[in-house]
């Protein structure tokens, strides 16, 4: 269902129910009303609408505007302002174009919405006619004529810029009232125009039940003129071509008054259905990305477990190869341990070896020898106790025998005073 | 791997199919045929190995050191003693026949041994 396609019409003291294109004439109250509606009323003609200047800042607007309808004589009791449009000019300037209702009047139609299940917000004929000339393409200022009953409203006004309003009323609906009403509105117009040095686009009648569409206005006006589109709305068998219906329908409900949370529920309720979808589309993605999500989990987890199993066979290979590779180092380093010993020279041979080179005048009285990783050190401390040119030729020849039997001099350190000498040698033997 | 393992563990070449026996001399004072005999004992051997270490023999007495008096192959002896010579030559040419003859000497202490190795015998 469209949005405000329900309502509630209190227009010339006759109480309608407009669901879709069907009116039902109710019998007064609004108790038999069902459903969410929108009450669209006139307030019982007690009302005055006016387009003004108020020598005020803009926030104390209506105040202003609810004492000038009193200075003015339009009502002897309090009032209530309602806003339709309102715009700041200057510092302590306003203009406003509003609706005053006796508060008195107001406040009943404000409880009875409260009291009331289905009721909840309350919209002025005035604001459904200030909207819908928001919602009319225009460029310069437009003139929106409802004629209802005895009654006629007329507004002035562009998007931006509200300049007229007035209401005017017949004593009957003859034929010769009806042209007198629309001499006095093209009056009304022309005058409006010319006192706002505006020039009018189009004028626009929407028409009521009550109303048909070859108004004699169109007659009178130089301006084009045309009736709003119409809908065919049925009601009490019969059926009525009606533009007016049809601007209700284009009207935003928060143009409305609404009592407490009114628009809130009123907006909750139509957005139910949407809410309800949106609200299960949600549920619906929700569990997808539930189930998809379930899904890759359950898959990761897979993945995880499947590597992990991975991970612990490696790590069971790697801790039973360790042994293997430790004792496989153990036995290579124990048998190159057993080769070594086998190959290096034992004392004895270097013994002999030092021993088969030795000449008869040399003794050697202090020996060393060194086992390191794969080489000997030899350091042997000696006497020669000739003269030294037999000391010297012996103690090359020994050096001699020693370098042939594979013995490397580190150093050599001779020492002589003639008749006896000293040597020191440090010798070193490496395996190949 | 395990091949090269199981073939070494049926040779018995590993370590722990074999004895280590630490030798530490330190300082001891010897006469040439116990020097000798030390030495030779410290020749690998089809009973055991002898992984050698250090060794240090100095002479005791002034003027006795290893020498070779004779010949330049065969001998080591003390030429400050002659009473030693014909036992010291008597040493090397009974106890050590293959040519390589060590210095000795019938005075105890001849000289002073140091000696550190170890004797590696394969256990039964």
């Amino acid at each position: 269902m469209h949005m405000g396609d329900n309502f509630i019409i209190d227009l010339d003291e006759s109480t309608y129910d407009l669901v879709g294109e069907n009116l039902h004439t109710l019998s007064g109250d609004f108790d038999s009303v069902k459903e969410c509606k929108i009450l669209v009323t006139d307030f019982a003609n007690t009302s005055v609408s006016r387009v003004m200047h108020v020598d005020a800042d803009i926030k104390y607007a209506e105040a202003m505007a609810a004492r000038k309808f009193q200075n003015d004589g339009d009502f002897d009791e309090p009032v209530s302002v309602i806003t339709h449009w309102k715009r700041k000019k200057g510092k302590k300037n306003a203009e406003i174009f509003c609706t005053a209702v006796p508060s008195r009047i107001y406040f009943q139609y404000l409880e009875q919405i409260n009291g009331h299940e289905n009721l909840v917000i309350l919209l002025p004929v005035l604001s459904v006619l200030a909207d819908f000339i928001g919602h009319i393409p225009h460029k310069n200022p437009i003139a929106v004529i409802f004629r209802h009953g005895r009654f006629a409203d007329l507004v002035i006004a562009k998007k931006t810029q509200y300049y007229y309003t007035a209401r005017y009323v017949m004593f009957d609906t003859s034929e010769e009232q009806i042209l007198n009403l629309w001499k006095t509105i093209k009056r009304e117009i022309e005058t409006a125009t010319e006192e706002q040095a505006i020039q009018m686009e189009k004028i626009i009648f929407l028409n009521w039940i009550d109303t048909g569409r070859n108004e004699p206005f169109f007659d009178n006006f130089k301006t084009d003129c045309f009736v709003f589109n119409e809908e065919t709305i049925f009601a009490d068998d019969d059926s009525y071509n009606i533009s007016f219906t049809k601007a209700l329908k284009m009207c935003s409900p928060l143009k409305g008054i609404a009592p407490g949370n009114g628009k809130i529920f009123y907006f909750a309720d139509k957005l139910y259905p949407y809410i309800m979808v949106i609200f299960i589309i949600l549920i619906v993605v929700m569990s997808s990305g539930y189930f998809s999500y379930h899904f890759k989990t359950k898959r990761l987890r897979q993945n995880i477990a499947a590597t992990q199993q991975h991970i612990h066979k490696m790590r069971s290979r790697m801790t039973s190869s360790i042994p293997v590779q430790s004792n496989y180092l153990k036995s290579v380093k124990f048998i190159d341990s057993l080769f070594y010993i086998k190959h290096m020279p034992s004392y004895r041979k270097i013994i002999n070896d030092i021993s088969s080179g030795l000449y008869p005048s040399i003794k050697i009285n202090d020996l060393n020898i060194n086992y390191t990783e794969r080489t000997i050190k030899v350091r042997l401390y000696g006497i020669i106790d000739v003269g030294f040119d037999t000391a010297y030729k012996d103690y090359e020849a020994f050096l001699a025998n020693l370098v042939s039997d594979g013995y490397l001099i580190d150093k050599n350190n001779f020492k002589t005073d003639i008749q006896r000498s000293e040597f020191n040698l440090l010798l070193s033997w490496s395996m190949k | 791997m395990n091949r090269f393992i199981t073939e070494t563990d049926n040779l018995g070449l590993t370590k722990d199919r074999w004895d280590n026996l630490a030798v530490n001399i330190k300082n001891k004072f010897l006469n040439f045929p116990e020097l000798k005999k030390i030495i030779s004992l410290t020749d690998n051997s089809y009973l055991y190995y002898f992984k050698p270490s250090f060794l240090q023999i100095k002479t005791n007495r002034s003027g006795m050191g290893i020498s070779n008096p004779a010949s330049k192959k065969n001998f080591i002896q003390s030429k400050a003693d002659d009473s030693l010579n014909s036992d010291i030559q008597k040493i090397h040419e009974t106890d050590l026949p293959e040519s390589k003859k060590f210095n000795n000497s019938q005075h105890h202490g001849d000289v002073t041994v140091s000696l550190i190795g170890y004797f590696l015998i394969r256990k039964r």
